[in-house]
């Protein structure tokens, strides 16, 4: 018996509605020499969000916006900004500015007064040269020289980079605070995905010049559509298995690294038999020293020992060995200080989760 | 250790003399007033008449006057050319006839000056034949040659530059609705002037040195000061000789000695600023 379920994830196509898409981009491919840096990209951009680009390194981010801005041309496909085919628009009559990852700031010219130097706080350092400037400020004097011209789309590569984390954390908000008052539609380049999910409505996962997935933090990081997606963004434990049931409001997955039965209480698309992954996330694992109520033998629980605890000050991260031999992740909030009986290394728990915390994937 | 230190200042002493001597003792001679450049006449020295022998010399006065023409001509027309050709070396890629270009821009420096000066003569003379001009050789064909070997020079300077230059500046003028040709003037000329300028000065002293290429393309009534310097000294070194080549060091040293303050200037008061930067970027207050 096979049932083909309605996939419930959200989707994961470009086609949105066309009225929405501020940017399109259709089947963009930008080849250098033999090498593929973009490929078959389509995205749609909505007006006023801030949209993230979130990749590995050399993944095809920068690139991407380059060729929005008009420094590349396409080997292939298409980008319409508010409905304007831009393929033939050079870069200085776009409508379009771009926030540079060295900042570009131009060495022998003064900063100059405008209003938007008061919108960066940097109201007093008219009169400044780049290098007179400290890294934090220059970050700010480059994003209101991008912001000047009043564009509506802004484009900006890794924008934070060369903060330190502190300060990095304070702009994230500036930038968010800034884009809602300016009414800009951002497009943001980040590697960092804590990042990525601060400031972004949608994100946009970047692997191999692909788009591997579009959709909300949320989406991305509890539905992710492919292994790649799961495992860049946050860690999660994966077990690979064999679809033994499967039925209209779940599966069963019988997997080798795993002592128990997998019980998935989730729709999925997949037949009896195939060969799935089954991702969880670290903090929707319960640890615990009795067993747990569905007791052993059960599915979606299994036995360890604890190898190595790691504390994070928020949270803790233990490391736990299961009877498989394969070390499991998990991730415990200290909500209280000081616990009765912390549990210890090499103690021997339970670990267990609810059907519904796993996520099934099946490319 | 100490010996070590003894060595290294006998070096140093050793190199300057090597170095120094033969234009000290030129500088002194200078003031010498015997005819004899090797004789010091110590009762009537030191003198200034070949300073003001040099000064009434007509012959000396009209080569230094076109040498200075032809330097300030060749030198502005090689940094066009050169700065030219550095853009299109540094900027366009891989078009085709690149390994050309860099070839034949290249080919001056590492040429015989012989060889070159030779063919700049043949080509004048087939190209007087052809079209008519240059009409005969002179001042108009040792600038033209000059501004050939001056340009290598440039090209390589420029180039090197541009090598070294961050084209996202140039992006992000035109991301700010720069066209190409404001791009130019505003962003990149500003930022390669400094290269421009040590070209320009090279090409400058290259040319207002440079005989033996001179030789081949210059003719009659065109003799420029390397030319008359060197007919001199074949009859024999006379003091008057002495005379003009210390002005011509002092000229030069003056030149460098200026550079060099200037840019250690520059450099003390970009630390400088590098250093408040840094400490504001330390006590930053990030509440506006
Ligand atoms: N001008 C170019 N010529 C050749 N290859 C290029 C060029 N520009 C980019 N690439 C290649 O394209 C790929 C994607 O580069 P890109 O700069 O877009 O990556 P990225 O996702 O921005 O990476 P990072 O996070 O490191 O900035 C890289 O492998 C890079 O080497
Ligand atoms: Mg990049």
């Amino acid at each position: 018996m096979s049932a083909i379920l309605k996939m419930n994830a959200p989707t994961t196509t470009a086609a949105a509605d066309p009225a929405s898409a501020y940017v399109r981009i259709a089947n963009l491919t930008k080849k250098f020499g033999d090498f593929v840096a973009l490929d078959n990209v389509s995205l749609d951009i909505r007006r006023g969000e801030i949209f993230c680009l979130l990749g590995g390194s050399g993944s095809g981010k920068t690139t991407l916006l380059r060729t929005l801005a008009g420094f590349e041309s396409p080997t292939a496909g298409t980008i319409h900004i508010e409905g304007a085919d831009m393929s033939a628009i050079p870069p200085y009559e776009r409508p379009v500015n771009m926030m540079f990852q060295s900042y570009a700031l131009f060495p022998h010219m003064n900063v100059e007064k405008s209003e938007m130097l008061d919108i960066v706080k940097m109201g007093g350092f008219g009169a400044r040269k780049p290098h007179q400037l400290s890294g934090g400020q220059r970050q700010r004097v480059a994003l209101a020289r991008a912001l000047v011209k009043r564009p509506k789309l802004l484009l900006l590569d890794e924008p934070l980079a060369a903060l330190d984390k502190k300060l990095r954390e304070h702009t994230q908000f500036e930038l968010i605070n800034i884009q809602q008052r300016l009414g800009v539609t951002f497009i943001v380049v980040t590697h960092d995905q804590e990042e990525a999910m601060t400031l972004g409505q949608r994100l946009g996962v970047m692997n191999h010049g692909r788009i591997a997935q579009v959709g909300s933090p949320c989406d991305i990081y509890e539905s992710p559509a492919t292994r790649f997606v799961a495992d860049f963004i946050g860690s999660v434990n994966m077990f690979e298995g064999r679809v033994s049931e499967a039925e209209p409001d779940g599966v069963r997955i019988e997997c080798g690294e795993l002592a128990c039965a997998l019980r998935v209480q989730r729709a999925v698309s997949c037949t009896r038999g195939a060969t799935v992954w089954t991702a969880i996330r670290p903090e929707k694992i319960n640890i615990s020293r009795q067993p747990p109520a569905q007791a052993a033998g059960a599915d979606n629980a299994v036995r360890g020992t604890v190898r190595e605890i790691a504390y994070m000050g928020d949270l803790s991260i233990y490391l736990v060995q299961i009877e498989s031999g394969k070390v499991m992740r998990v991730t415990l909030p200290n909500t209280t200080r000081g616990a009765e009986r912390p549990i210890a290394r090499q103690e021997s728990v339970w670990l267990s989760w609810h059907g519904s915390s796993a996520v099934v994937l099946t490319e | 250790m100490k010996s070590r230190g003894l060595f290294a200042r006998l070096a140093l002493v050793l190199g300057l003399v090597f170095l120094y001597v033969p234009i000290l003792s030129m500088m002194v001679f200078s003031f010498n007033n015997s005819r004899l450049v090797t004789v010091w006449d110590a009762a009537h020295s030191p003198t200034l008449k070949w300073y003001a022998a040099l000064l009434s010399n007509g012959q000396i006065l009209g080569a230094a006057w076109l040498s200075i023409r032809i330097a300030l001509i060749s030198a502005s027309g090689a940094v066009v050319l050169g700065t030219l050709a550095g853009m299109a070396l540094a900027r366009f890629g891989a078009f085709r006839g690149r390994l050309l270009l860099a070839g034949m821009t290249a080919a001056p420096i590492v040429m015989p000056e012989v060889i070159t000066g030779l063919s700049l003569l043949l080509l004048f003379v087939a190209t007087e034949q052809l079209i008519g001009w240059p009409k005969g050789v002179g001042a108009v064909t040792i600038t033209l040659a000059h501004i050939t070997f001056c340009m290598a020079y440039v090209t390589v300077v420029v180039q090197s530059r541009l090598a070294g230059f961050d084209e996202s500046l140039e992006e992000a003028a035109m991301d700010l609705g720069a066209r190409p040709l404001q791009v130019f003037l505003r962003i990149t000329l500003p930022l390669i002037l400094p290269a421009i300028g040590s070209g320009w000065l090279l090409a400058f002293t290259l040319s207002w040195d440079d005989l033996v290429i001179t030789q081949f393309v210059a003719g009659p009534g065109s003799s420029t000061l390397p030319m008359v310097i060197f007919s001199k000294v074949r009859f024999g070194v006379t003091p008057d000789v002495n005379a003009l080549a210390t002005i011509m060091v002092l000229i030069v040293a003056t030149g460098i000695a200026i550079a060099t303050v200037w840019m250690r200037y520059q450099q003390r008061r970009r630390e400088r600023d590098l250093q408040l930067a840094a400490a504001a970027n330390l006590s930053e207050p990030l509440q506006s």
